[in-house]
């Protein structure tokens, strides 16, 4: 499945290149900021009140694009965004409600995604599509959140990989749509982008193993500067 | 345009392939839900039970895959109908859970004819062992020991719900303050319990901890019990929170999601400070609670573990609601008895299994035992003579 993945973005890339050569091109470049949620895909099964729930987080990319027509771009976004979650497990003991845990999972990611950028519209304002793939490298995780496993314990620790189970490398499909203003020189954007994760969170480790993937909502706003132009 | 529209179709059409390319979550059902009218069914209810419910994957050497795959294809070959093909069952299932690391695992069994057998791992295992002895009666802690050791004392015993309880306290030679408990329930006695008030005997003796020259928990034979009495008794001998040990749970269901590891503090209710040389007095029939006792004393300046290494058992147990995991039943099973939670010592090495090592060993004597020589109390003895 990863060696198809990686093959369909290298396609895309190379598809759109080869079409791109009777225009006049630009390379921009720029930075975008943005916020994520993130919801695990996954099952807690028939666990009473346990439930995984939506996490925010932060994005930030370096946005490269490539425009072959002013209708359609190849762009890469490499940066580092967020794909948190939380899972709350509750208990009734004698009449009380006790939160045994309630651990947020903060996950940061290295993420390349690569899409085709399609616009339409004015010379100025152009509403677009992004469509494409991401791969992804989790850098780091932490650990937060209260617990009563003993006594009340509040936490907020570094997560340490299990390498029999933590599978880190992370590949998805994605589609943005967005507004975007161009001038001769530089582009503001914004957009809401859907990151489909089709990578299990878990390598396979045992046998009737509940997989987990990230769906991570992404919205973003940055500028892009046109510092190149090729024939 | 048209170029456009195309790459629009191209890009959905990719979508929607990719879209179906996540595996599908299988579905849970509770152990205890599956039918059990067949040993296929008895051994998935069971075999997922473990999967997901069982605390010590991260540390077990059992290969639960490789009993997947060994094991179900034997079961389907029985039927549930025949007493000896029951009786197979039974000696599977000791198979394949023979080498599990918990120290507190059994499984209870509901039919006929096994309905009284129990599959003990830990205990199977720990009667091969070399230097493996019987339980020291109880009756030589509330009549020998107190008539051979102890000047003044008083002594209480309790038939309850749990079996018999017993306790002693008093003074040992007159110069150290002995206490020995057969199992750590006394907080769930009405008060006037016999145990209890020897209980209370002892916290009063403690109040006088300055006549004494050290004191000695005898734990030899307690199976554990509730951890409030543990926090009773180790709080009341200190003046500082101290870290015994830290505790984790499942956090998920996969058999390596587990919570952060959480400190198990005990925290001291007043000024109780003991500044005498306290001894834990353990033997390999010293579980659960009395480990975390022996953990907790070995973490004090002035106390020291005597005796043997310890059975092993140091995860406490809930309901499996309370924590996602530990015991569960199955239509087969009364009850697959197993922690719901793991404990790793404040020294950073999980026990679990092994035992937890005293600071001074003292080997079980039968011989002096029965000529009226106790070397392991003697042992303990000594070493609060050597360390004052």
């Amino acid at each position: 499945m990863r060696r198809y993945f990686l093959l369909f973005m290298i396609i895309i890339s190379l598809s759109l290149s080869a079409l791109g050569q009777t225009e006049k091109n630009k390379l921009y470049i720029g930075v975008a900021p943005g916020i994520t949620i993130n919801k695990l895909y996954s099952s807690t099964g028939y666990r009473k009140d346990t439930n995984y729930k939506n996490e925010s987080g932060f994005s930030f990319a370096i946005p490269l694009r490539y425009e072959f027509f002013h209708w359609l771009a190849v762009q890469a976004d490499p940066g580092l965004i967020s794909k948190n979650y939380k899972i709350v497990h509750n208990a009734y003991l004698d009449g009380n409600t006790y939160n045994i845990y309630n651990n947020a999972f903060i996950n940061k990611y290295l993420q390349l995604p690569v899409m085709a950028h399609l616009s339409i519209g004015g010379q100025k304002l152009r509403i677009f599509l992004n469509a494409g793939g991401f791969i992804g490298y989790q850098v780091g995780a932490r650990l937060e959140g209260v617990n009563i496993i003993i006594a009340y314990y509040r936490y907020d620790e570094k997560y340490e990989f299990d390498s029999r189970k933590d599978n880190r490398f992370e590949y998805g499909i994605l589609g943005g749509l967005g507004v975007k203003y161009n001038t001769k020189s530089w582009t503001l954007f914004a957009e809401g982008r859907f990151h489909y994760g089709l990578s299990d969170l878990q390598k396979d480790y045992m046998l009737h193993q509940i997989p987990r993937y990230n769906n991570t909502f992404l919205i973003q706003a940055g500028i892009l500067f046109n510092f190149f132009k090729s024939k | 345009m048209n170029r456009l529209k195309i790459y629009i179709i191209l890009c959905l059409l990719t979508i929607i392939t990719f879209i179906s390319c996540r595996k599908n979550i299988p579905e849970m059902i509770p152990p205890e839900d599956y039918p059990g009218n067949d040993f296929s069914s008895v051994f998935e209810s069971f075999w997922t039970g473990m999967n997901h419910n069982y605390l010590f994957w991260d540390i077990d050497a059992t290969d639960w895959d490789h009993v997947y795959k060994h094991y179900k294809p034997l079961f389907n070959q029985l039927n549930i109908k025949n007493d000896d093909d029951i009786r197979k069952a039974y000696e599977y299932f000791k198979e394949m859970t023979a080498g599990l690391v918990d120290g507190h695992y059994a499984i209870y069994f509901k039919k006929s004819p096994i309905q009284n057998s129990t599959i003990r791992p830990s205990f199977s295992r720990k009667k091969m062992e070399k230097g493996y002895h019987n339980p020291i009666p109880l009756n030589y802690f509330t009549d020998k020991l107190p008539k051979l050791y102890l000047n003044d004392y008083k002594r209480g015993i309790s038939e309850t719900e749990y079996g018999k309880l017993a306790a002693v306290s008093g003074e040992l030679r007159g110069d150290i303050l002995y206490l020995y408990f057969s199992n750590f329930l006394f907080e769930q006695l009405a008060s006037g319990d016999p145990v209890l008030s020897v209980i209370d005997y002892f916290f009063n003796s403690l109040k006088n901890a300055k006549d004494f020259k050290g004191i000695i928990i005898d734990v030899r034979g307690n199976g554990g019990g509730n951890i409030a009495d543990l926090n009773k008794i180790l709080s009341s001998l200190i003046n500082d929170p101290i870290t015994i040990g830290y505790l984790r749970g499942k956090m998920g269901d996969g058999r390596l999601d587990y919570t952060p590891w959480t400190p198990y503090t005990i925290i001291p209710p007043s000024n109780a400070y003991i500044n005498l040389p306290i001894v834990a007095l353990v033997d390999l029939h010293s579980a659960s609670s009395s480990e975390l006792m022996a953990m907790g004393v070995s973490r004090l300046s002035n106390g020291y573990v005597v005796g043997e290494r310890t059975w092993g058992a140091q995860g406490p147990l809930a309901e499996n609601f309370i924590y996602n995991g530990g015991q569960f039943s199955t239509a087969f099973m009364e009850l697959v008895y197993t922690s719901s939670l793991m404990t790793k010592s404040a020294d950073g090495n999980i026990y679990e299994g092994v035992g937890f090592p005293p600071d001074v060993e003292a080997k079980y004597d039968e011989n002096l035992l029965n000529s009226d020589k106790d070397m392991q109390l003697e042992t303990a003895i000594q070493v609060i003579y050597d360390h004052k």
